[in-house]
C-alpha cells in the first residue's frame, strides 16, 4: 500500500476513461453509418499478486445476436428473391395497360371481333376491310412485341445473373481478406469489432444475391456455404463462373444450353449450381426462376394463343367417303392437302373397344414417336407418321401403328383407305376425317389463313418438326401479306362471290368468338386431364387474368416478406446500433471517471508535497 | 431495450415514405377517377372486369350493327311502301280510266304507269352508305337498269319495246292470223298451226261444235289442225267454238254461229245454198274472226309474254328473245346476250331473296333481312308498269285497239293481285318484323349494358368522397408525424448537457 500504487491505479483509471472516450466518440461519429455496430469498452480489475492495482482496458467489443443475424440474412435473401419476381411480373402486368383502356391482348382480340362485325355490316366497304386488317395487324404486333418484351426480360435476367455472379465473386474475396485480418488481430488480442462489421456487411450483401449459411470458427474467421451445402469459402474463396448468353429467343432454354448456367469452380472440380438446385433464394434465384420458368410459361401462353388464333381461322375439315371392298367397309380419306402438323382423326372399334386415334403428319422423323400429349385433346392416341416418304412407306408405318383388324391401304394417289375386317366382325371403322390448313385465300372453304408464320407467307399448321412451329410463333405471327395485297379475299371465298356476301366474315366471327377449342395444358392454364376449353377470346382473357394474378401474388408475397425483413432489420439495428442518448450518458460517466481519477492524482500530489515538506 | 438512433430515424423515414406513397396513390385516384391502374391491383375483381369489358365491347358492336340494320330496313321499308302504293294506284287507275288517248298514243293510266315506272326504278336503285339495297349481296352494282334503257334499249342492246315488237311479229305472223293457216279442200275447211314445234301464236286447244251436217275432227296431227267438213248446209243457230291458248298461258275462244243473214254479223257465218258455199262463207268468217282475235287478245297476251321474256330470269338464266330475224316465221326463243339486250336486273339472283343481309345482333344470334328487286311481286309490279307504258295506240275510236287495251289491263290487274306469290305488302311486313326484333334486342342490350356499366363502375371507379376522407385522414397523420419528427430532433441529451 503506497501513494505510488494509488497513483498507478489513478493512472490506469485515466487510461481506461480515455479509451472509453475514444470508443464513445467513434460510436457517436458512426451514428448514421449503416452496418456499424455499437462498440463497448470492456474493463477488468487489474490484479498483481492477488492485490488490485488498478483497472485494465480490454479490447472494445461489439454486441451482436448471431441467431438474429442469420434470420435476417435468410429473410433478406427471400425478400430479394420475391422483389425480383414482383418487379418483373409487374412489368408484364403493366404491359396489359390500365383496365379501363382495354388495351390488353384480350382487348385486342375483342377489337378484332368488333371490326369483323363491322365487316359483316359493310363487306363491300374498302374502309371496313382495311380497318379489319389493320386491327388484325395490331393484334399480331401486340403478340410480337409482348413476346419480344418477354424475351428481352429473359435476356435482362441473364445479364443480371452475370452481374450477380461477378458481385458474388468480389464479395467472397472481400470476406476472405477480412477473415485473414481478423484471424491475425484476434491472435494479438486486438479489437476486431470493426473488421467484423465490414465482413458482416459483405456477407449481408452476398445474402441478397443468394441464400448462404455462415459458420463461425474459433479463430474468428467464418466459413460460407450455400444453403444447399456447397462450400463457397473456407480459407480461400471458390470461383463462380457464368457463361452469359447475349442472344435469347423462345427456343433457347436452360435445358438445351440456350441460356447460361452458374458453375462453382474449385481447383479442378466444377459443379453446375443451377442443376444442383443450390441457389434457392436471393436475386440470383429470382432471375433464374424468371428466365427458366415464369417467363417461358408466359411465352408458351402467347404462343398457344397465336397458334390457336391462326388455326381457328384457317382450319378446314376434309370429309371422308364411304368405301366397301367385299364384306369389308370403311372410309377413304384424301391426304393431298395435308401439310406437316395436319391431322387425320380415326375412330374405330376393335373387340368392342372404341379407340380414337389422331394421326399427325410429320416430315421430320427425328421427333417420332409422338406422345399422346402432342395434341391438347384428351382421350385420343396420338400417332406421328412420317409423310415425307413414298406412299407405300406411309401405309406401312400406319399399319404398324394400328391393330391388324384395321386394314390400311392406298387406293390411288394420296388417298388412304381404312377398312374393317369384314365378315369376321371383330372391328368397325366408325369415322375418318382430316383437318387441314389450306394456304390459298379462296377456293378452300370459308375459313381464311388470316395469319401466317413470318412475313414470307408460310402457313401455320402447328408442325411438330424440329423444335415445333408453335415455339415462338407469337413473335413471328403476321397478317397474311397476300391478303393485304388483295383485301377483297376477306369476302370472296371463291370465284364469283359478290362483294356484299357475308358468308366468310360470319364464319370467321364464329371461328373467333363462338367455336370452342382445346388449349395445351403446358401453358399452365388448364390441367392435362381437363385442358382449358373455350373460344379464342376467352383464352386471351384467361392469359391476362393468369399473368396479372401471378403478378399480384408476387407483389403481395414480396410485400409480406418485406415486412418480416424490415422488422428483423429494425430489431437488429436497434440492438446493435448506436443510441446518442446512451452514448451521452456514457460520456458523462467517463467524464466523471476522468475527473475523479485526475482529482485522485491531484490529491496524491498534494500529499507528496506535504510529505516532501516534512524534512525542511 | 435501447433503440439505436439510426434505426429510429430510418423507421420514421420509412413510415413517412409509406404515407407519402399512399398520398400519391389517393391523388391519382382523385385525378383519374379510377381505383387502380393495373389488372394486378384489381384483385379478384380482375376476371369480372375482363369479362364485363369484353361483354360491353361486344354489346356496343351489336348496337352499331343494329343501328345500321335499322337504318337500312327503314329505308327499304319506306321505298317498298311506296312500291306498294304504286300497285294500288296502278290497279285503280286501270279500272277507272277509259280508253282515252290523252297524248294521242296512250291512256291516262298508261301515262301514270310510265311515271310510276320511273319512280320505281329510282326507288329500287336507292343507295345507303354507298351500297345498293335492292340488289342482294351485289351491293356495288346498280341493280336495275335506267328506265329509258329498259324501254328503248341502249345502243345495240334491245329494250322492252323491241321485245314487244319482235314478239308481236312472231305471235301474229305475217298474215295476222296468229300463226294459224286456213285452207279449204272441197267442203272441208282446215285450221292448223303453222309449225310444230313453235312457241308463237295461237295454239288450238280444243274445238266444240253444235253444227249440223258438219264433221269436226281434231285438233290432231302435227302441226295440230282441225278439219270442218260440211256434208250439207248446217241449221241456223249451230255454233262452232275454237279454244285457242295464248302465249302468256291464258286462252281465248273464237266462236262462229251459223246464220241465214247475209252479210253476217260479227261472229257469224252465212249459211249458203249448198255445202260448198257454206264452207267458203265459213272460211271467210273464220279468217275475219281470227284476225280480229289476234289483234285483240293475242296482241295483248303477246305483249305480256314479251315482258315476261324480258323480265323473268333466275340465277343462271337470261332474257329470252325471238329467234330471228325473220321474226314473223320464227318458231323458237333464244338466249339473249349482254351485247344484244339490256339486262334490267344486275343484282344477286341467288335463291335467298328476302334474307340477303345477315346481321350478328347478339351472341350466337343472327338476323337475316332484305328485299330484292327481282323478288316476284316487286319485279311484277315493275314489269307491269313498264309494259303499260311501253304499249302505244293511235286510234281511240278503234274497237280492236280498245279491246286489246282492255285485254292488256285485265292481265296487268291479274298479275298485280299477287295470287300465289308473296305480295309487296307482305315483304314490307317482314321488314317491319325484322325491325321489331332489332328493337327488342337493342332494348335488352341497353338493359345489360346499364347493369354491366354499373358493376364495372363500382369496381373501377374511385368514390371521390371516400378518397377525400382518406386524404384528409392521411394528411392529419402526416402532419402529426412531421411534428413528432421535429419534436424528437429536439429531444436529445445533447441539448441538455
Amino acid at each position: 500500500m503506497s501513494l505510488s500504487s494509488a497513483l498507478g491505479a489513478a493512472m490506469s483509471g485515466l487510461n481506461v476513461a480515455q479509451a472509453g472516450l475514444d470508443v464513445t466518440s467513434r460510436n457517436i461519429a458512426n451514428v448514421g453509418t449503416p452496418g456499424y455496430t455499437r462498440k463497448v469498452q470492456q474493463q477488468t480489475n487489474m490484479l498483481a499478486g492477488g492485490e488490485g492495482i488498478g483497472v485494465r482496458r480490454e479490447a472494445a467489443q461489439r454486441q451482436v445476436d448471431a441467431f438474429l443475424q442469420q434470420q435476417l440474412r435468410t429473410s433478406s435473401a427471400s425478400s430479394a428473391f420475391l422483389n425480383v419476381k414482383s418487379s418483373m411480373l409487374g412489368r408484364i402486368d403493366a404491359g396489359f395497360g390500365t383496365p379501363d383502356s382495354n388495351s390488353s391482348i384480350a382487348g385486342a382480340i375483342g377489337s378484332l371481333s368488333s371490326m369483323l362485325q363491322e365487316l359483316i355490316d359493310n363487306p363491300e366497304s374498302e374502309s371496313s376491310r382495311a380497318s379489319f386488317l389493320n386491327e388484325a395487324d395490331n393484334l399480331a404486333t401486340q403478340l410480337n412485341t409482348t413476346s419480344d418484351t418477354i424475351q428481352e426480360m429473359r435476356l435482362e435476367a441473364e445479364r443480371n445473373i452475370a452481374a450477380g455472379v461477378e458481385q458474388a465473386n468480389a464479395l467472397l474475396k472481400t470476406i476472405a481478406n477480412v477473415n485473414n485480418q481478423i484471424a491475425s488481430r484476434q491472435a494479438g488480442n486486438l479489437s476486431i469489432g470493426d473488421l467484423q462489421d465490414q465482413r458482416d456487411m459483405a456477407i449481408d450483401e452476398l445474402s441478397t444475391l443468394m441464400d448462404v449459411k455462415v459458420v463461425n470458427r474459433d479463430d474468428g474467421t467464418v466459413t460460407v456455404f450455400t444453403s444447399g451445402g456447397q462450400l463457397l469459402l473456407d480459407r480461400t474463396p471458390v470461383e463462380l463462373t457464368f457463361d452469359e448468353h447475349t442472344q435469347m429467343d423462345p427456343t433457347s432454354t436452360y435445358e438445351n444450353g440456350g441460356a447460361g448456367t452458374i458453375r462453382l469452380v474449385s481447383g479442378s472440380t466444377s459443379i453446375d449450381l443451377i442443376a444442383a438446385g443450390a441457389i434457392r433464394s436471393g436475386t440470383l434465384a429470382g432471375y433464374i426462376e424468371m428466365r427458366d420458368e415464369i417467363l417461358p410459361e408466359a411465352q408458351a401462353q402467347l404462343d398457344e394463343l397465336a397458334a390457336q388464333l391462326a388455326l381457328a381461322l384457317s382450319e378446314e375439315t376434309v370429309e371422308s367417303t364411304d368405301a366397301t371392298v367385299g364384306a369389308a367397309t370403311g372410309y377413304d380419306i384424301d391426304t393431298a392437302e395435308m401439310v406437316p402438323g395436319n391431322t387425320i382423326s380415326l375412330s374405330y372399334t376393335v373387340g368392342g373397344v372404341q379407340q380414337n386415334v389422331t394421326i399427325v403428319r410429320v416430315d421430320d422423323p427425328s421427333v417420332l414417336p409422338l406422345s399422346d400429349t402432342a395434341t391438347a385433346a384428351t382421350g385420343d392416341t396420338v400417332v406421328g407418321i412420317n409423310f415425307n416418304q413414298p406412299m407405300a412407306g406411309i401405309i406401312a408405318d400406319l399399319q404398324a401403328a394400328l391393330p391388324g383388324d384395321v386394314a390400311v391401304s392406298n387406293t390411288s394417289g394420296s388417298t388412304i383407305r381404312f377398312l374393317d375386317d369384314g365378315a369376321a366382325g371383330n372391328s368397325d371403322i366408325n369415322a375418318v376425317s382430316a383437318t387441314v390448313t389450306p394456304s390459298a385465300l379462296s377456293g378452300g372453304g370459308t375459313g381464311l389463313p388470316l395469319f401466317t408464320d413470318g412475313s414470307n407467307g408460310t402457313v401455320f399448321s402447328n408442325s411438330l418438326d424440329g423444335a415445333g412451329q408453335k415455339t415462338g410463333f407469337a413473335s413471328r405471327i403476321k397478317v397474311n401479306a397476300e391478303l393485304i395485297a388483295d383485301d377483297t379475299k376477306l369476302v370472296a371465298y371463291d370465284t364469283d362471290v359478290p362483294m356484299g356476301d357475308t358468308t366468310r366474315p360470319l364464319d370467321l366471327l364464329a371461328r373467333l368468338t363462338t367455336n370452342t377449342r382445346t388449349y395445351a395444358p403446358e401453358t399452365g392454364i388448364g390441367g392435362s386431364s381437363t385442358p382449358f376449353n373455350g373460344s379464342i377470346d376467352e383464352f386471351a382473357r384467361r392469359i391476362v387474368s393468369f399473368q396479372s394474378s401471378q403478378s399480384a401474388n408476387a407483389a403481395r408475397d414480396a410485400e409480406a416478406q418485406q415486412v418480416v425483413t424490415s422488422s428483423l432489420q429494425d430489431r437488429f439495428d436497434a440492438e446493435t446500433g448506436v443510441n446518442i442518448d446512451d452514448e451521452m450518458s456514457n460520456l458523462l460517466l467517463l467524464q466523471n471517471a476522468y475527473s475523479a481519477n485526475a482529482r485522485v492524482m491531484t490529491t496524491i500530489q498534494e500529499l507528496f508535497t506535504v510529505l516532501m515538506s516534512i524534512g525542511r | 431495450m435501447q433503440i439505436s438512433t439510426l434505426s429510429q430515424s430510418l423507421a420514421l423515414r420509412n413510415s413517412i415514405n409509406d404515407m407519402r406513397a399512399q398520398f400519391d396513390d389517393l391523388q391519382r385516384q382523385l385525378s383519374t377517377g379510377l381505383k387502380t391502374d393495373s389488372y394486378a391491383k384489381l384483385g379478384t375483381n380482375r376476371n369480372t372486369v375482363l369479362s364485363l369489358t369484353h361483354q360491353l365491347g361486344q354489346l356496343s358492336t351489336y348496337t352499331n350493327t343494329i343501328a345500321k340494320s335499322q337504318m337500312r330496313i327503314e329505308v327499304m321499308s319506306t321505298s317498298l311502301s311506296r312500291v306498294n302504293d304504286i300497285v294500288s294506284e296502278t290497279k285503280t287507275s286501270m279500272v277507272t280510266s277509259g280508253f282515252d288517248l290523252v297524248n294521242g298514243s296512250q291512256t291516262g293510266a298508261q301515262v301514270q304507269a310510265a311515271m310510276s315506272f320511273d319512280e320505281m326504278v329510282n326507288l329500287l336503285n336507292l343507295q345507303v352508305e354507298d351500297r345498293y339495297l335492292f340488289g342482294g349481296t351485289e351491293t356495288q352494282t346498280r341493280p336495275v337498269a335506267l328506265p329509258d334503257e329498259i324501254q328503248n334499249g341502249s345502243g345495240d342492246e334491245a329494250g322492252l319495246k323491241q321485245f314487244i315488237d319482235e314478239r308481236a311479229q312472231a305471235d301474229l305472223g305475217a298474215d295476222g292470223l296468229g300463226r294459224l293457216t286456213l285452207g279449204t279442200a272441197g267442203t272441208t275447211v282446215t285450221l292448223a298451226e303453222d309449225a310444230d314445234p313453235s312457241v308463237f301464236g295461237f295454239k288450238i286447244a280444243d274445238v266444240q261444235s253444235t253444227l249440223t251436217n258438219a264433221n269436226v275432227t281434231g285438233p290432231a296431227g302435227s302441226p295440230a289442225g282441225v278439219d270442218v267438213e260440211f256434208t250439207d248446209v248446217p241449221a241456223a243457230g249451230g255454233k262452232i267454238s275454237f279454244e285457242l291458248d295464248l302465249p302468256d298461258g291464258t286462252s281465248t275462244t273464237v266462236t262462229l254461229t251459223a246464220t241465214t243473214n247475209s252479210p253476217p254479223e260479227e261472229g257469224e257465218f252465212t249459211i249458203g245454198g249448198d255445202a260448198a258455199t257454206t264452207s267458203a262463207n265459213f272460211q271467210a268468217a273464220l279468217d275475219t274472226s281470227l284476225k280480229r282475235e289476234a289483234n285483240v287478245s293475242l296482241k295483248a297476251a303477246s305483249a305480256v309474254e314479251a315482258a315476261n321474256n324480258f323480265f323473268d330470269y333466275e340465277a343462271g338464266g337470261v332474257p329470252q328473245r325471238v329467234d330471228g330475224p325473220p321474226f314473223d316465221s320464227a318458231t323458237g326463243l333464244r338466249d339473249a346476250t349482254a351485247d344484244d339486250t339490256v339486262f334490267w336486273y344486275s343484282g344477286d339472283l341467288g335463291p335467298n331473296a328476302g334474307k340477303d343481309f345477315t346481321a350478328q345482333i347478339d351472341d350466337g344470334r343472327q338476323l337475316s333481312y332484305g328485299a330484292r328487286a327481282d323478288q316476284d311481286s316487286i319485279r311484277d309490279t315493275l314489269k307491269m308498269s313498264a309494259l303499260l307504258s311501253a304499249v302505244e295506240y293511235n286510234d281511240a275510236e278503234d274497237a280492236e285497239q280498245r279491246d286489246s287495251y282492255r285485254e292488256l289491263t285485265a292481265r296487268a290487274g291479274q298479275v298485280l293481285n299477287f295470287e300465289g306469290t308473296q305480295s309487296v305488302e307482305s315483304i314490307v311486313t317482314n321488314l317491319g318484323l325484322a325491325s321489331a326484333t332489332l328493337e327488342n334486342t337493342q332494348n335488352r342490350h341497353d338493359a345489360t349494358m346499364a347493369t354491366a356499366n354499373e358493376i364495372l363502375g363500382d369496381i373501377q371507379n374511385a368514390d371521390p368522397y371516400e378518397v377525400g376522407v382518406k386524404l384528409t385522414t392521411l394528411e392529419t397523420q402526416l402532419q402529426a408525424s412531421y411534428q413528432v419528427t421535429a419534436m424528437l430532433s429536439q429531444l436529445s441529451l445533447v441539448n441538455f448537457i
